[in-house]
């Protein structure tokens, strides 16, 4: 069975910061495949909830 | 008087009981109460038992059934709340060592209205640190374990929640959904989960992890015990800036079985070698099933569903550290081990990778909403694997698994509900997925009710 490998490893007893930091990077620039060059400037961000928890 | 068939009751059984005086609030809450902390040694559901409060709304409740003022079908009824959820004296800690003992001063709004609609709380259950994690192995708390088999996980965030109703100790628990927190644990321990609508339920009061991932939502063993929760909480809340202003229906009318003519996707990418033969061939024969209702049934492709994890890492990441941030200055060495790494990857993100992620989001919705001009509900596995072993779910490879098929979900703000599909060789519950259009809770809910009926799953029990 082929298992998807795309979580950053986390295993604190083995795991490198910079390489998860580095699969992240990746996946995200990936993200250009969807085309995300004609929605430049169509930008919307969800609206933050408030919250008050402090 | 309270017998052994009261922990599995549905909602509207209880009901019936209260209201003939067959039993009393006060009955049933003790005798919760009681499951609560017999059973709690060996799950740890709970992080937080709250008895007197708990026997003093009984009595409140009690006192009103009998003046005849009924608040409803909850009135009466014994729930327990994920223990990130604000409730007013009583801790809530978050899962977390930093919050160990901080006590609000005022309920989360969910809190608060299922309060009003007369349900009982019993206390606060077990969660992964903060919410962010999939396998609820609390360094702080210990882990939840799952009814099933005490030697495996019962996933999370929201574990003590599905550990909770699943052993039949109160008839709902609240979870919280980032990236699958309600739909995994519930299919790990064979119980119903929904993740409605973004914007459906309000997030007030809750401790956040991303703001533009987290839903709140109901564990139930049954789905017309989900409608009815849900009718409770739904609706506008000017205290969460994300709230819809949508009235929402009455989600019980949808549990009339009539799925003929639904037409219902099977998602390819979803249902690969990507997934546990056992558990596909599960979903195979629940869409068989629901087809004999007179469904329509047909496979779909969306190859974008592969930039889920892009996705994924730009915005929980991104949100998650900028949630924490004041504390990882000051608090640092008070999170778990796993969590803290999460939280330091997220630091390194830029402002434009948050941004890819967020452009990234409105292209996957669009995809979607062209999807379902096509097909009515989304069908895919809720989980590709069965439930770990803890030292499996402490490994990278699970985590991975756990959520990957439930956080492109997040990401489209779709509600989708955890269904229970069968039961594996070695006895591990099986779940399916139902996903709908914005706002089509009773669309979704009426698929899932109509397969539940018809397949029965809801009536085998763990044995605790």
């Amino acid at each position: 069975m082929q298992l998807p490998a795309d979580q950053p490893a986390s295993n604190p007893d083995n795991d490198d910061l910079e390489r998860a930091v580095a699969t992240m990077a990746e996946a995200i620039e990936r993200l250009d495949e969807l085309g995300l060059a004609d929605e430049r400037g169509r930008v919307i961000v969800e609206p933050a909830s408030a919250f008050h928890w402090s | 008087m309270p017998d052994d068939s009261l922990p599995y009751l549905t909602i509207r059984e209880v009901g019936e009981r209260l209201r003939r005086r067959e039993l009393s609030p006060v009955e049933l809450t003790t005798a919760m109460l009681d499951r609560a902390e017999g059973l709690d040694g060996s799950l740890n559901a709970f992080i937080t038992v709250t008895r007197e409060a708990a026997l003093e709304q009984a009595r409140l409740s009690e006192k009103g059934l009998l003046a005849g003022h009924d608040l409803g079908p909850l009135h009466g009824v014994p729930i327990s709340l994920k223990d990130l959820y604000q409730t007013a004296g009583v801790k809530t800690t978050g899962g977390s060592k930093i919050l160990a003992d901080w006590v609000p001063h005022a309920d989360a709004t969910v809190t608060r209205r299922l309060k009003l609609a007369g349900a009982i709380v019993l206390g606060k259950n077990n969660l992964h640190e903060f919410a962010y994690g999939a396998t609820n192995d609390n360094p702080h708390y210990g882990p939840s374990r799952n009814p099933w088999n005490r030697e495996r996980i019962t996933g999370g965030s929201s574990g003590g929640s599905g550990a909770a109703v699943a052993a039949g100790i109160g008839y709902a628990s609240m979870g919280t959904d980032t990236g699958g927190s309600i739909r995994l644990p519930a299919a790990l321990c064979g119980v119903i989960g929904v993740k409605p609508t973004y914007g459906l339920v309000s997030r007030a009061g809750v401790l956040p992890l991303s703001w533009s991932l987290d839903h709140c939502g109901p564990l139930t063993r049954t789905v017309e015990d989900a409608a009815l929760v849900l009718n409770a909480i739904a609706g506008h809340d000017h205290a969460d800036a994300a709230s819809a202003g949508r009235v929402t229906p009455d989600l019980t009318t949808a549990m009339d079985g009539r799925v003929r003519g639904l037409r219902i996707g099977l998602l390819r990418e979803y249902m690969g070698d990507n997934v546990l033969p056992e558990i596909a061939a599960a979903v195979r024969a629940a869409l068989t099933t629901l087809e004999g209702l007179g469904a329509g049934v047909e496979e779909v492709s969306v190859p974008e569903v592969e930039h889920r994890a892009g996705a994924v890492f730009a915005i929980l990441h991104a949100e998650a550290s900028a949630i924490h941030e004041r504390w990882l200055r000051t608090r640092r060495e008070d999170y778990g081990a796993d969590v803290l790494e999460r939280l330091l990857q997220g630091e390194r993100l830029t402002a434009t990778q948050y941004l890819k992620g967020q452009q990234a989001r409105r292209v996957l919705v669009a995809r979607f909403a062209a999807l379902f001009e096509q097909i009515d509900v989304l069908v895919t596995p809720t989980v590709p694997i069965l439930a770990p072993t803890l030292p499996e779910a402490r490994g990278p490879a699970a985590r991975g698994q756990l959520l990957g098929f439930t956080q492109i979900f997040n990401v489209l703000g779709l509600p989708a509900v955890s269904v229970p599909c069968g039961f594996s060789t070695t006895g591990l519950p099986m779940a399916m997925q139902v996903v709908g259009r914005p706002f089509e809770e009773h669309t979704v809910l009426r698929v899932a009710h109509a397969y539940e009926q018809q397949a029965g799953w809801h009536k085998h029990r763990p044995a605790v």
